[in-house]
């Protein structure tokens, strides 16, 4: 077995032993779904639109009920992590393994997303179908939204690990650090709500954004929305931009672990 | 490099520390304006361990030894200065320079808190391209020596700390590494376990050649394994050499515990300091730069009726002690 596997495999050995967020996960995902469920019907029903910015009601609601199932997958706790290696001094565990430290994160966040996506996904599916009418508009529209999500995690994983190396320069900016990326992200990723609904301008430039790779895209899949030629075309996307972000971590990092100091082992 | 296998030339390093009062207002004027100083954790350090052997790296908290520990094994770049091991420079070959080590950090796990210790060992095989063979027969070997059959399949989470140690040996060890590096290995273990993972050390080097560099505090651990030892202090090497020749060059007194046939006050022996006195008992520092211990029994029999003594050596805690404490070379 190669040994990413087996990272990988670890890991989502690990994530089976929390039963409890198991449940506290699926009572998140429930309340969001209520939440976005009246609220975008309210929304609506404020002045009667059945379209608003190229999106129907049913359509907006699915796709924020699409995002809570799947956003399990997309997270990370890269940024946090390498703050406690380097804070804690843990890293020095991590060196220690002849592999990139990097990418023994990449395979743990894999393992984990992988069970996140064994027992979380079909349970909150059946969930939202019976009480908030989801809906799939397609086995093949869903199918490669699942595979665009994949890709999605990659690329939120590297642009995370990237953000995440200002912990060896700066430890006490963990915190404003994580905000501002996570502000960043939620709204520009379509997290809060489709990117649609930004005016023509903003949508323009956010095509040359990698956010809008991370959750508007494969939703908008998930819809249908997006042509034979669009889909492939946001996976070359999505690929240049994770291999983009992989190549700035791999120059950074070999600079910033040169003059990193440590703490004591 | 003949028979060495680590050679530490003339290795420097520093640290920036922020400096900042404790008051409130200090803590407010840092906001806008901070001062730093530099500390030197090591300065011009050489030395080099030869192959097979067990090296005790000891120093009061603080003294650097974490930090060359760290540069030993890769983690961080000297200043300046030059480290070979194996052939390779740590931080620059690393990837390829830690498959050929192992260590254990007694404040540092390697394993994973809530899987059982066979997971880990699972994983160490996979990173480490342990063929299932070597692996099995590794593991039965290492399992055995150490008495761990059913700990393992336990999460470590429920271990014991001694148990986890002895876990934490097994992992560092699976790939036969040639450098093991051991960082306070017993802090915190029980007497019983304490032993065993002595004695587990100096099998595995005796039989694998492994060759061990130890930092601790415990003495114990000194003098049951090291050949030689290296005693930094504030980024220096102030001793470097084996047990006996440490005894030899810093013992300077040995301690008279003397039982007197009748009652004997106000004892008075040139070159000996009276350190406790009962009235058939007294415990004399014999200062044995200045006199040989028999002048010193010479003196004590001809003035004094003695009906037993007994002779009792500096222990090396407290030569350690005394050298952390002046400094000097």
């Amino acid at each position: 077995m190669n040994y990413f596997f087996a990272f990988i495999v670890q890991a989502f050995k690990e994530a089976t032993k929390s039963r409890f967020s198991f449940f506290v996960n699926m009572l998140g995902k429930i309340i969001f779904f209520i939440i976005n469920f009246y609220l975008w019907q309210a929304i609506f029903g404020y002045d009667g639109r059945e379209v608003i910015n190229g999106l129907r009601m049913e359509e907006t609601i699915n796709y924020m009920l699409f995002i809570s199932i799947m956003n399990g997958i997309v997270h990370t706790h890269i940024h946090g992590k390498v703050m406690m290696d380097v804070k804690e001094g843990t890293i020095a565990t991590k060196l220690l393994k002849p592999l990139d430290y990097g990418l023994q994160h990449l395979a743990i966040n894999l393992g984990k997303s992988s069970f996140v996506a064994f027992s979380e996904i079909i349970p909150s599916i059946i969930i939202a179908a019976i009480f908030f009418n989801f809906r799939l508009y397609g086995l093949f529209y869903f199918l490669i939204s699942v595979a665009s999500f994949f890709f999605s995690l990659m690329l939120n994983f590297f642009i995370d690990l990237n953000v995440s190396l200002v912990n060896f320069k700066f430890i006490d900016t963990y915190h404003a650090v994580g905000f501002i990326k996570n502000v960043f992200k939620n709204i520009f990723s379509g997290e809060f709500f489709p990117l649609n609904f930004f005016p023509q301008v903003f949508q323009g430039i956010f095509k040359f954004l990698p956010t809008t790779y991370m959750i508007y895209t494969p939703v908008m899949i998930y819809l249908g929305k997006l042509s034979a030629t669009d889909i492939i075309l946001s996976f070359i996307i999505q690929s240049g931009f994770i291999l983009f972000f992989y190549s700035i971590y791999k120059f950074f990092y070999g600079r910033l672990t040169r003059s990193f100091e440590g703490v004591g082992v | 490099m003949h028979n060495n296998i680590i050679e530490v030339r003339g290795v420097s390093k520093s640290f920036k520390k922020f400096k900042r009062g404790d008051s409130l207002l200090d803590s407010l004027k840092s906001l806008f304006y901070r001062e730093f100083e530099t500390v030197a954790a090591l300065k011009n350090v050489n030395f080099e361990v030869k192959k097979g052997e067990i090296l005790g790296y000891l120093g009061p908290n603080g003294a650097g030894k974490s930090t060359m520990i760290k540069i030993m094994c890769g983690i961080i770049e000297p200043d300046s200065g030059t480290i070979t091991a194996l052939n390779l420079i740590p931080s620059k070959d690393r990837e390829k320079y830690v498959k050929d080590i192992g260590a254990v950090f007694g404040q540092k796990s390697s394993l994973w808190p809530d899987l059982p210790a066979i997971d880990t060992f699972r994983l160490n095989k996979e990173i480490y391209k342990i063929s299932d063979k070597d692996y099995k027969k590794r593991l039965d070997e290492l399992v055995n020596l150490l008495e761990v059959k059913e700990i393992i399949k336990s999460p470590v989470r429920n271990l014991s700390f001694g148990e986890r140690m002895k876990c934490e040996f097994i992992a560092s060890l699976l790939h036969s590494p040639k450098i093991l590096f051991l960082d306070e290995p017993t802090v915190g273990v029980d007497v019983v376990a304490k032993q065993n993972i002595r004695n587990f050390i100096k099998k595995i080097n005796k039989e694998s050649g492994v060759t061990v560099i130890l930092t601790t505090h415990d003495v114990g651990d000194v003098e049951s394994l090291c050949d030689r030892i290296i005693i930094l202090d504030k980024g220096i090497h102030v001793y470097e050499g084996s047990i006996p020749l440490l005894k030899k060059k810093y013992l300077s007194y040995k301690e008279l515990i003397v039982y007197f046939e009748n009652e004997t006050k106000n004892i008075k022996i040139p070159n000996c300091e009276v350190v406790e006195s009962e009235p058939f008992k007294a415990t004399l520092r014999v200062n044995i730069s200045n006199t040989s211990m028999s002048q010193a029994i010479q003196n004590l029999m001809e003035k004094y009726k003695v009906e037993d003594i007994d002779i009792k050596e500096e222990t090396i805690e407290s030569i350690i002690g005394r050298i952390y404490k002046s400094g000097k070379k």
